[in-house]
């Protein structure tokens, strides 16, 4: 029965292991993203024993690392992608004697794509890296398994933290980043392109809109559960030593930021269309 | 102990206080772009029936002279028209000829609503009176207008029609502007030359001199005149004695008319009575009866004359 095929896959070879190369990554990525959503479902279903000391500091530690941490470079980029996009979009409204609108257009563009993006690109390379490579040197160093020897479940002890710290301060420097960004337009906007602050002040809040600020807020909570749960997965499936640390830490940046992009577009779809 | 405690009691409150500064700058967030003063108790309600609103939104500005007073409230659709619901920080007395109108922020979009109370002299309207709203103008739609006119416009002059399309696609109009150019350039290098009379006037200093000459006589006859010497002069100056002689004299000539006209004096008879006209008509015609009787005798005379003559 397959011996004809088998003459058809000895001229058809090179096709065939493509095909097979790309079926396999499929499949793979199927499986690690269904682990990994077991992963996070059991993680959040460990939310409830948030409150034990343990969990407490360990979450708490982790909301300073996530937050508290990032603040300087994410107040660097909040404050220059703010500066870049009053300066860009000014010039260009310059022409049309329309500069008066960049505090419009920084504010929308901060709260509803830039604010929650930046941050979560900045929290995937910087605290994401970190988590992969943290649970992934734990993972080759076995202490995974003494873990679970233990009868501690690293969901609990490992991800759940992580997943709450990620999903609670991510809004939270959306907020600042958004802050920083008008702050960095508005700085733009007086000192470049001659609007004074009060106009640029008065024009930002004029057109955004609640709902803008709160889809921001919302796409970041779901990246930061993303990074959390990729972050993670990545660290506890981590294997092959020193190199697979690498490889588990550059997977993450990969898959967070593609992540990122992909999903963010989707929320805009959702909400605005 | 002491050290890992206080460093968590440390990581714990920095943690707290950077979310609470958050928290209350998300706040502070979400009431400034609901645009609703939360602190500001007294509003005047406005309710404005449009038949159309353009896009304007709730939580959209409300302007009265040029100022923000309030934002737009809600929007509703009640037996086919939009009732909108604004609140006012201010009152606004609304008079006859007043005008609620919905127009666009800038170029880039947005809507607010524009309040004109009326003019100061109208009567003030009673409370209670239902507000129409002034249909809005979409600047998009009276900009595709203009195109589509200026698209008409187009195509007539593609299609040669009017004198814009005579001038760009037919030549009898280019032809016969270059045979203007060329009668131009003609006229004016006779010009440059001094041919003709312009050129001369504009070429030859004579005929300047000549002008000049006879201002100066004009000026020199206006001067005279002005000063009442020769004839005209005296005429025109302020003495009357020719004024008087003048009278006098057509006086003397209407009495002198007056009697040729009543038959007295010799040429009154002249010209009134035929009596001599009628003398010499007769006078005229017994001469020219004497003439001929002369000349029917005249060989016989001359015969007589040569005959007798002999001896």
């Amino acid at each position: 029965m397959i011996a004809p095929f088998r003459e058809v896959f000895r001229y058809f070879d090179l096709p065939i292991r493509s095909f097979r190369r790309l079926g396999r990554i499929i499949l793979l990525s199927c499986h690690d993203a269904g682990n990994a959503l077991i992963m996070l479902a059991s993680a959040t279903l460990y939310i409830r024993t948030l409150w034990r000391p343990r969990a407490r500091r360990e979450t708490a530690m982790q909301l300073y690392v996530t937050g508290i941490k990032s603040l300087g470079v994410i107040t660097v980029v909040a404050f220059f992608t703010g500066m870049i996009l009053a300066l860009q979009t000014g010039l260009e409204l310059r022409r049309f004697g329309q500069e008066v609108n960049i505090g419009t257009a920084v504010t929308v563009v901060m709260i509803r794509e830039m604010g929650p993006f930046m941050t979560g690109l900045i929290i995937a390379a910087s605290v994401g890296s970190a988590i992969a490579a943290q649970i992934g040197t734990m993972a080759v160093s076995e202490e995974i398994s003494a873990l679970e020897v233990m009868s501690i479940n690293p969901n609990r002890f490992l991800v759940m933290p992580r997943l709450v710290a990620l999903a609670v301060m991510m809004p939270i420097l959306t907020v600042y980043t958004n802050i920083l960004g008008i702050l960095g337009g508005g700085i733009v906007g007086s000192t470049q392109l001659g609007v004074a602050f009060p106009a640029y002040f008065d024009n930002a809040v004029r057109y955004a809109e609640n709902k803008d600020l709160y889809v921001g807020l919302f796409k970041a909570v779901v990246f930061g559960i993303m990074i959390a749960t990729v972050s993670c997965y990545q660290g506890l499936t981590t294997s092959e030593g020193a190199v697979g640390v690498g490889r588990s830490t550059r997977s993450t940046v990969i898959i967070s930021f593609l992540l990122i992009l992909t999903v963010g577009y989707m929320i805009t779809r959702l909400f605005y269309i | 102990m002491s050290d890992k405690y206080n460093k968590e009691l440390s990581i714990e409150v920095l943690v707290g206080f950077f979310m609470f500064v958050i928290l209350v700058a998300l706040f502070f967030f979400t009431v400034v772009l609901s645009r609703e003063k939360w602190w500001s108790a007294i509003k005047y309600p406005l309710t404005v029936h449009f038949n159309e609103v353009n896009g304007l939104r709730k939580g959209d500005n409300v302007f009265f002279r040029g100022m923000k007073v309030g934002v737009v409230k809600s929007l509703q659709l009640e037996n086919n028209q939009v009732v909108l619901r604004a609140d006012l920080d201010s009152p606004v007395k609304f008079r006859e000829g007043y005008k609620v109108e919905v127009v666009a922020t800038s170029m880039l979009g947005g809507k607010q609503l524009r309040i004109d109370e009326g003019p100061a002299d109208a009567p003030v309207l009673p409370e209670g009176t239902m507000l129409a709203g002034t249909a809005p103008i979409d600047i998009l739609d009276e900009l595709g207008r203009v195109v589509l006119d200026f698209r008409k416009i187009t195509d007539q002059i593609s299609r040669g029609e009017g004198t814009l399309g005579k001038l760009i696609y037919d030549d009898a109009m280019y032809n016969g502007l270059q045979e203007t150019i060329s009668n131009l350039r003609t006229v004016s290098d006779k010009l440059a030359k001094g041919e003709g009379t312009l050129g001369r006037l504009l070429n030859e200093e004579t005929v300047y001199n000549d002008l000049h000459s006879t201002v100066a006589n004009l000026k020199e006859v206006s001067a005279r005149l002005a000063n009442g010497e020769g004839t005209l002069g005296k005429l025109l100056s302020g003495d009357d004695q020719l004024y008087q002689d003048l009278t006098a004299s057509l006086t003397n000539f209407r009495t002198i008319t007056d009697k040729i006209g009543s038959n007295e004096g010799t040429l009154g008879k002249l010209v009134n009575d035929d009596a001599i006209y009628v003398e010499a008509q007769k006078l005229l015609g017994e001469l020219r009866a004497a003439i001929d009787d002369m000349r029917e005798t005249s060989p016989v005379t001359t015969f007589s004359t040569i005959f007798f003559g002999a001896f």
